[in-house]
């Protein structure tokens, strides 16, 4: 037999020739000096070579669960982008609150707080509170009754219709809240407040604070168990009031508490919930409520369960490493179901007055169909991680 | 199918990690763009998800080099900036042999440089060949041809480096 050729030799070295040509390679090698030192000078390289492919290796780490490499629905790659348009117009408008819009007195505050105590709470889950210049007219478009007046710029969700994702700072005062709910409660129906600014997610309309035209969305096409979760959470700490304003009034309910500042996407309703207190449950009444498993914020430790007596609704109270507490709130979603055709058209012109009523908004944010509702001080980095969470 | 695709993660992932490493020259872009390939896996549940991982992965890095490049154009436009950040988690020295194994990796044309890589990252001639399109007896001179110029090109590097070191 001839010599061996190189190939041959590391195919050989390789362990890769088939058996009877490594046996035919092994009977020349053994009458071969020549081939045999080839042998030794090829099995040299190819040591060498993969030392030198070793010493250009990655740093070893830990591979990811194989389910976890599922990829994300599309919506959220695409609602990422938003996620920070909203956090600057965040704290544009809080800055542009902070500036034109005084906090009330602590005295205000407590009575209210006080009166609310003691008044009854028909509908603790969402009120709507209406714009000042606005009528309501509630439409049924779906067999369900509306009393949400909702202002804000926003576009329909589209197919999915997972696109709803908002700002709006809300905090309406208790006694507001207890009487629209009153009001609303006999109209048999909840409003559920959405911001629908980021809808533009969907459709690339960015709503601004100062544009707010208003088509309030209609959901009914997911009627699926598809909750939207509000996540509520406390900080002790309250700013302090600063001086004392003439209340703000909307349809003659006296609004205001500007302490907390305001922040709007476009888009604003007020849903004042009182979940603290519900009726504590288990999670198995909770999930039998739901339909389906609650969902919770993963990382932080659950503390309670509560149910809104009122309605096919509940709170998961949640408690963050620094105290906070996070609520969500979630509800089926198939228990509304809405359209809405009314437009405000001048809403630019109602800006101050938008403001205004805002003042007394919680921070409300769609990520999906979560609800995100943030009751306190929060900066903008710590609402983008909370959004990261809830996702 | 999926066990399959579970027990070819387990053995695969890490080569593949490595295959695209040399290809991207980026810890995190590797892992990023062979996590992409087995979400595309999963998806797409090919018959033979080992090879099928490697050429996947293949075009991922080729489009990636080519954004690499692109991107890089513009960038030089605007500042003068290096290749790469060095990783924290690794010494002066292991930087330096890295790039100069990524030097010589560069000398060698790209069959060579993929049959090796591919070779590397645990692929039997079979499948290099199926992959590459070779003759499966071809892999060897291949092979032994990347192998040399390997080894060659580094030594060159080095003492180049060191005449010009003095």
């Amino acid at each position: 037999m001839s010599h061996v050729d190189e190939g041959t030799l590391h195919a050989y070295l390789d362990g890769e020739l088939a058996p009877v040509e490594r046996e035919r390679v092994d009977t020349h090698l053994k009458g071969c000096p020549a081939c045999q030192a080839r042998l030794a000078e090829e099995r040299a390289i190819i040591e060498r070579a993969s030392r030198l492919l070793g010493m250009a290796a990655p740093p070893e780490r830990a591979m990811p669960p194989l389910d976890q490499l599922r990829r994300p629905p599309v919506i959220w790659r695409l609602r990422r982008p938003l996620a920070w348009a909203a956090t600057v117009v965040l704290a544009v408008g809080l800055g542009w609150f902070a500036r034109g819009w005084p906090g009330r007195s602590m005295e205000e505050r407590s009575a209210t707080r006080a009166e609310s105590a003691t008044a009854p709470v028909k509908t603790p889950a969402a009120v709507a509170t209406a714009p000042r210049d606005q009528e309501v007219q509630p439409k049924d478009a779906k067999g369900l009754g509306r009393d949400a007046n909702r202002e804000h710029a926003a576009d329909r969700v589209s197919g999915a219709g997972v696109a709803n994702n908002a700002l709006a700072m809300r905090h309406a005062p208790r006694a507001l809240q207890a009487q629209d709910s009153a009001k609303l409660d006999s109209a048999g129906r909840r409003a559920r407040a959405e911001l629908d600014s980021a809808n533009a997610v969907v459709t690339g309309a960015a709503a601004s604070v100062a544009t707010i035209a208003v088509q309030p969305q209609q959901a009914a096409a997911e009627s699926q168990k598809a909750r939207p979760v509000t996540v509520h959470g406390k900080r002790a700490a309250t700013p302090a009031a600063a001086s004392p304003e003439p209340p703000l009034v909307v349809d003659g309910v006296p609004v205001g508490d500007a302490a907390s500042g305001v922040i709007t996407l476009g888009t604003r309703r007020a849903t004042p919930i009182m979940s603290t207190t519900w009726p504590l449950i288990s999670r198995q009444p909770a999930r039998d409520v739901l339909g389906v498993e609650p969902v919770t914020i993963p990382g932080f430790a659950v503390r309670a369960y509560r149910r809104n007596p009122q309605a096919r609704e509940i709170v998961v109270e949640q408690v963050t490493d620094a105290g906070t507490t996070i609520s969500l709130i979630e509800r089926r979603m198939d228990s509304y179901g809405y359209a809405d055709e009314r437009r405000i058209d001048s809403a630019a012109a109602n800006a101050p007055q938008v403001m205004a009523k805002a003042a007394n908004e919680r921070l409300a944010r769609f990520v999906g169909l979560l609800r995100i509702e943030i009751d306190g001080p929060l900066t903008p980095d710590s609402l983008s991680s909370l959004l990261e969470l809830a996702r | 199918m999926p066990d399959d695709l579970a027990d070819v993660y387990r053995t695969t992932y890490p080569a593949l990690v490595r295959f695209l490493y040399r290809k991207v020259w980026d810890a995190d872009r590797a892992e990023d763009l062979a996590q992409e390939a087995f979400a595309r896996a999963l998806a797409h549940r090919p018959d033979n998800p080992r090879g099928w991982l490697f050429v996947v992965a293949a075009n991922m890095a080729r489009d990636e080099a080519r954004r690499a490049a692109r991107e890089r154009r513009h960038l030089t436009l605007l500042k003068s900036e290096p290749d790469q950040t060095p990783s924290l988690d690794d010494t002066v020295g292991e930087q330096l042999d890295r790039e100069r194994v990524r030097r010589a990796l560069d000398e060698l044309t790209p069959r060579d440089r993929d049959v090796l890589l591919l070779w590397d990252a645990g692929q039997s001639y079979d499948e290099i060949a199926a992959q590459t399109g070779l003759a499966k007896g071809a892999v060897g001179t291949t092979l032994a041809r990347a192998r040399r110029r390997l080894v060659e090109a580094y030594e060159k590097g080095s003492e180049a480096e060191h005449v010009a070191r003095g």
